[in-house]
């Protein structure tokens, strides 16, 4: 344990993607390494574009939750939720369960909720669009939805929470940010415990976006490998509860002991190429651990690993001019498993970070058969797999406008 | 080491701009939309009052909130998908289109290589982000904070009290940017110290944000400042009051605003 000032505990954890609805399935998948990402399911959207996608099932939402859900009083109107909330509400509802706390223990503390999303917090009703833009009066329910379904608030409204609330919109990096910013609030008291990550559905605005700035593979993505092409688009949600560090409470899973973010500078959707940006939000994020951490400890970094051609080019040499010839962590990519989750990005692999330091293991990044030579630090490549010499990684996000943020994570014995 | 924060510039603009933008940046900002265009404004403003030589440029932030993003360009967006089809849509219109591609152009323009947050809540986005900027003074993480509320509104969205839509009006566009600095940093020319940032916002009927009816601020009128966006009035109400306040030759300033999605206070001395 490398506990500091600012360190916070990381009590319970929820993840939902495609490559799993809980912790355990995604365990299990990391394991058998066969998910392949598919067309897009019609019932989530129609589309002629050939890009596959990491789609949750039909119902984000698992027996358990629904059940719980469905009894909750005053009723709520669970078909009135968008998908991103309803993979928030999945997640939380499993991180809370996780921390062996139930809603009772949870409404007498101050809970924050920190959530980092992009679709979620978009209005992107084509059918209500297209009838305004015909001239019609479209009904207005949508825009009520709209304005009643910012993802943090709605969890604070069905759980009947008291605490700070935020969404943190700073694309790609936003459910890491998200967690940063819960750090800092429990730091300042602000309240108790937060719930804190990212989620994002898939959408179509988003899918054809991607497409359209020419980032999206069309085959399976392949994080660092010599012939990736771009990313494939994924949905999902990872959800942590974060709690001030106390003798007393149960053992925590790890810990959150630092947060660094930085911006580029550079251009509205590419990395700036040295990784500036990146390397600034590393050193900030070990700085923040205030001293009881050193980058030599680090065992395991969780890149982005979008699968671009200019993101892992940044980020590897971003890694390779922090990180010194005498202290190389593995550094993997987990979005060949996901796809690309957007504002759940941050959330889902910080669990996946802390997971791997838990079982004191890693394997390399999933379809990277090749890793490019061209990158000045080498990414593990697939068929790989190392015993990782200490319990504290690093998470990495990357996005839009230049933001780049990391979490410093250790798991507990 | 000090934990006080200053308030060293304070810039309120509406749409269109007066003034224009600054004469180096328009080549950069030829594809802007109107919600970057509003935020490098008011932000190039409140950053260039205060001579920062001696600041580096990871030791500036920026911190952003505002309650629907650039709802416009989200629509020219899905135009280009409706009217030119899949695989042709802008990616231009796209990258613009999400929350914090202000923020981005932001700290390109100015060079920011600190922390740059964007916030998006319906309830009162700019202090959020104001809450946030102080804390990361407080903690060190920067010691001058762009802090800025951005706005725009859209005919899609507008409805009337009876939950038809509104005869065609014009849409509102505002943003207000606070250039908070650390002790060390602050001028002379400060217009006040920022105590404290008392947040507490809470599930509402989503009625409420078609046209705020009710938003209580005090002390100031949002009537007064009906030019702006209703979403960003109480940060101008708060923004001119702190103003009047040090012109006046105030010594404190308690505000507040009170509304169905919660409450905030903020606490100044001058």
């Amino acid at each position: 344990m490398n506990i500091s000032e600012g360190s916070v505990a990381i009590s319970g954890l929820g993840c939902i993607s495609a490559a799993g609805r809980d912790v355990e399935e995604h365990l299990q998948t990391f394991v058998e390494r066969s998910i392949v990402p598919a067309p897009v399911p019609g019932r989530l959207f129609e589309t002629s574009l050939p890009y596959p996608v990491f789609a949750v099932g039909p119902d984000p939402l698992s027996p358990w939750s629904r059940a719980l859900l469905e009894n909750l009083q005053p009723k709520i109107s669970l078909i009135e939720l968008s998908r991103t909330s309803l993979l928030v509400l999945d997640a939380a509802l499993q991180a809370i369960r996780s921390a062996g706390l139930n809603l009772d223990k949870l409404q007498k503390k101050r809970v924050g909720i920190c959530l980092g999303t992009t679709v979620g917090c978009a209005f992107n009703d084509e059918e209500y669009y297209r009838t305004w833009r015909r001239g019609g009066r479209p009904c207005a329910a949508p825009i009520f939805r709209y304005l009643g379904g910012n993802i943090a608030s709605v969890l604070q409204a069905i759980l009947c929470l008291r605490g700070p609330v935020g969404v943190i919109t700073n694309a790609c990096a936003s459910g890491t940010d998200a967690i940063g910013v819960a750090k800092n609030w429990l730091n300042t008291d602000r309240c108790d415990l937060v719930i804190a990550g990212g989620a994002d559905a898939l959408s179509r605005i988003a899918y054809n976006g991607f497409a359209s700035l020419m980032l999206a593979d069309p085959d399976a993505c392949r994080p660092f490998d010599q012939s990736r092409k771009g990313l494939n688009l994924g949905e999902g949600a990872g959800i942590m509860v974060l709690a001030k560090i106390r003798q007393d409470d149960r053992p925590a899973l790890g810990w959150v002991h630092g947060y660094g973010t930085a911006a580029d500078a550079w251009h509205p959707t590419a990395p700036h190429p040295d990784g500036r940006g990146l390397q600034a939000a590393i050193k900030k994020a070990v700085a923040d651990c205030g001293g009881g951490i050193k980058k030599e400890q680090v065992s395991l970094i969780n890149a982005h690993g979008t699968g671009t051609p200019t993101n892992d080019l940044a980020e590897t040499t971003a890694v390779a001019a922090v990180f010194s010839q005498d202290s190389l962590p593995p550094l993997v990519s987990t979005k060949g498993f996901t796809g690309h989750t957007l504002g759940a990005a941050g959330g889902l692999e910080a669990i996946f970070t802390l997971l791997a330091l838990a079982a004191g293991e890693s394997k390399g990044s999933f379809r990277c058969g090749n890793p490019d030579p061209t990158f000045p630090y080498q990414p593990m490549s697939q068929g790989v797999q190392v015993a990782l010499n200490g319990k504290i990684g690093i998470s990495e996000s990357l996005a839009f406008g230049g933001s780049n943020s990391c979490l410093v994570l250790e798991a507990a014995s | 080491m000090s934990d006080n924060v200053f308030i060293q510039s304070i810039q309120v603009a509406g749409w269109p701009l007066v003034g224009g933008l600054p004469q180096q940046m328009q080549n950069a900002l030829r594809r802007a939309d109107d919600f970057i265009r509003l935020a490098v404004f008011v932000g190039a403003r409140a950053i260039e009052s205060v001579p920062l030589a001696n600041i580096g440029p990871a030791e500036i932030g920026i911190f952003l909130g505002t309650t629907t993003g650039p709802l416009e360009t989200n629509f020219r967006f899905l135009d280009t998908l409706f009217d030119d089809g899949e695989g042709r849509c802008s990616p231009t219109l796209f990258s613009h289109s999400v929350h914090n591609a202000a923020a981005g152009y932001l700290a390109r323009l100015l060079n920011v290589q600190g922390q740059t947050l964007t916030m998006t809540s319906f309830g009162w986005p700019f202090l959020s982000a104001l809450c946030e900027a102080r804390a990361a003074l407080v903690k060190k993480e920067v010691k001058v904070a762009l802090v800025l509320g951005v706005e725009e509104e859209s005919p899609v969205l507008i409805f009337d009290e009876g939950g038809g839509l509104e005869a065609a009006r014009a849409c509102r566009k505002g943003a207000v940017a606070w250039l908070l600095v650390d002790e060390q940093t602050a001028e002379i020319s400060a217009v006040a110290r920022l105590l404290d940032v008392l947040l507490e916002e809470h599930p509402c009927d989503p009625g409420f944000f078609f046209n705020r009816a009710g938003e209580l601020v005090a002390p100031g009128i949002t009537e007064n400042c009906s030019q702006y966006p209703s979403a960003l009035q109480a940060a101008v109400v708060l923004s001119k009051k702190v103003e009047d306040c040090s012109l006046g030759g105030e010594s404190e300033l308690a505000w507040g605003v009170e509304a169905p999605c919660g409450k905030a206070s903020i606490f100044i001395d001058f």
